[in-house]
């Protein structure tokens, strides 16, 4: 059944929470719907439950919730479409806020995807979505905060963690222009606080290593490590075995940004962020004025960042759709700028090296859904092929379930090698579905809005 | 955090697996090694055939009484005994 509302909210995670919150709180009718069961987004997620629970965590009880519900696009301006288990309906809406977080980036090395190879993220989703993660001793690789966070949680559930390899090796000097640029104490301390649990634990941290490849025939079996230099190339031969049963990586984050593009917003290379993010005014409108993005949709921030934009969202849409002004949020922006800066800080720190394009093997998967492996890529790249359209009309990276969704940054890493600088390719282009959808659910065809047809 | 249990059927064996967990943990408690590699229905790995629904992913799933889950070889390989 078709629904109405002033405002359709795509995403439960922090921003839309708050972006909901906000506007129910503002009088304004919402319907927020996720892909996930329950409100909560990665962060916040709750306990998968066999019965509809009340409990909502931060969400408004107020708010229409839809869980297990996939958005597939936009139909037309205002409407877009989206299934649950009972089938494929639209929601109509005056005004669209994306707040469809981020996913995590994994640069492939071989064994990658043996089963009980995982995101550090899909860890921290068993042990609170299910309540444990059924593996013995686990490695946790790859980049930035989130492997602390990730390898302390697994600590606390009894998990026992074998080692926490980091790429980065943040010299002196790097932090201290972290600090200048305003870190946040709180974000800082709960850093330590990892590290001091870690510590507590027995688990050895090691900056500037990693995986250099993954053992097992059907399952995993421990792991080799080694060195790497500051563009993470490996100094030398990996020869340390790690004996673990799992091994959880993450090199980074992208931006869930296909609704807008495929909405006809306009993205941007981010290079900072290795990333193309949607374009945005001063009120987070994207270049579809009815359609705004918040949080890590728009350019990872995290989870403080995403829950300020949400509620600033809230607030002027609210704005818009009542007439009314809202008090002035010069705390709110304040706030928003000094996490900015610190996030700024820390996207240096843990900046993907363009080393980590060397770990495939020719035999390496590159994209997991079409079994191509780095072999077949490179062929293409000897037949001058150095755009990513081009790459997938080659090989077929990036054509299978997912989209592209998992392989499309090392597709990119890998023609940077070749000399195609990542922004100066044209923007990705995505078109309706931007999720897969039973043919049988179409009764007719939609618009392509965005994107580019090239 | 929940103590029940539930009964689901994979590859047409019965299986005896925790309740209030995800279809994922559910497989990977009945013995078998699943393909999670996001865990957040991103890159779809884990696709699995639940009630004749193709295309289902098992890491956002939530399990339930009496399914029935169609693996055919695909994301879920079971352990030798």
């Amino acid at each position: 059944m078709d629904t109405a509302a002033d405002v359709a909210v795509i995403g439960a995670g922090p921003a839309g929470i708050a972006a909901a919150n906000e506007l129910t709180g503002r009088g304004v009718s919402v319907v927020v719907i996720d892909e996930n069961q329950r409100p909560g987004g990665q962060i916040g997620r709750l306990r998968f439950a066999s019965e509809s629970d009340a409990d909502r965590g931060e969400l408004d009880m107020a708010v229409d919730f839809r869980g297990s519900t996939v958005c597939h696009g936009f139909r037309d301006e205002h409407a877009v479409v989206v299934s649950d288990s009972c089938g494929t309906s639209t929601i109509h809406a005056e005004c669209f806020i994306v707040a469809t977080g981020s996913r995590e980036v994994v640069y492939p090395m071989p064994g990658w995807t043996l089963p009980g190879v995982m995101t550090a993220g899909a860890a921290q989703t068993f042990l609170k979505g299910s309540g444990a993660l059924p593996y013995r001793r686990v490695l946790v690789a790859g980049s930035g905060p989130l492997l602390l966070a990730a390898a302390t949680q697994l600590v606390d559930h009894g998990v026992e963690v074998a080692g926490v390899l980091d790429a980065s090796r943040p010299r002196l000097a790097d932090w201290r222009d972290a600090v200048r640029l305003g870190a946040s104490p709180a974000l800082l301390a709960q850093g330590a606080d990892y590290l001091v649990r870690l510590a507590r634990a027995g688990v050895r941290v090691r900056l500037g290593y990693g995986v250099a490849s993954i053992v097992g025939e059907t399952r995993v079996r421990g792991a080799t490590v080694g060195a790497l230099d500051h563009d993470w190339r490996f100094t030398g031969t990996a020869t340390d075995f790690i004996d673990c049963d799992a091994v959880l990586l993450c090199h980074g984050f992208s931006s869930v940004a296909e609704l807008v593009g495929q909405s006809g917003g306009r993205l941007d290379w981010d290079d900072r962020r290795l990333d193309w993010v949607p374009r945005r005014d001063a009120a987070f409108r994207t270049t579809v004025p009815h359609v705004r993005a918040v949080g890590d949709c728009a350019g990872v921030g995290g989870a403080q960042i995403a829950a300020l934009e949400g509620t600033l969202v809230g607030r002027w849409t609210a704005d818009q759709l009542t007439g009314r002004t809202a008090d002035a949020p010069g705390t709110l922006l304040r706030r928003l700028r000094r996490l900015e800066r610190f996030r700024l800080g820390m996207d240096g720190l843990f900046r993907a090296g363009t080393g980590a394009s060397t770990w495939a093997e020719p035999s390496t998967t590159i994209c997991r859904c079409e079994a191509v492996d780095r072999a077949d890529i490179e062929g293409a790249l000897h037949h001058e092929i150095d755009d990513l359209h081009g790459l997938k009309m080659w090989s077929r990276a990036g054509m299978g379930t997912c989209q592209g969704r998992t392989c499309t940054p090392v597709l990119r890493s890998l023609l940077a090698d070749r000399g195609t600088s990542r922004g100066a390719t044209i923007p990705p282009s995505y078109r309706f579905p931007v999720r897969p959808l039973r043919i049988a659910a179409l009764d007719g065809p939609p618009s392509n809005r965005g994107g580019h047809d090239a | 955090m929940s103590t029940g249990r539930l009964t689901i059927t994979v590859d047409g064996r019965r299986c005896d697996v925790p309740c209030d967990v995800s279809v994922a943990t559910a497989l990977l408690a009945a013995g078998g090694d699943v393909s999670v590699f996001c865990g957040m229905g991103s890159c779809h790995s884990c696709v699995l055939t639940v009630d004749g629904v193709r295309g289902v992913r098992a890491c956002i799933t939530p399990v339930c009484a009496e399914m029935t889950i169609e693996t055919r070889g695909f994301a879920w390989t079971p352990q030798p005994t």
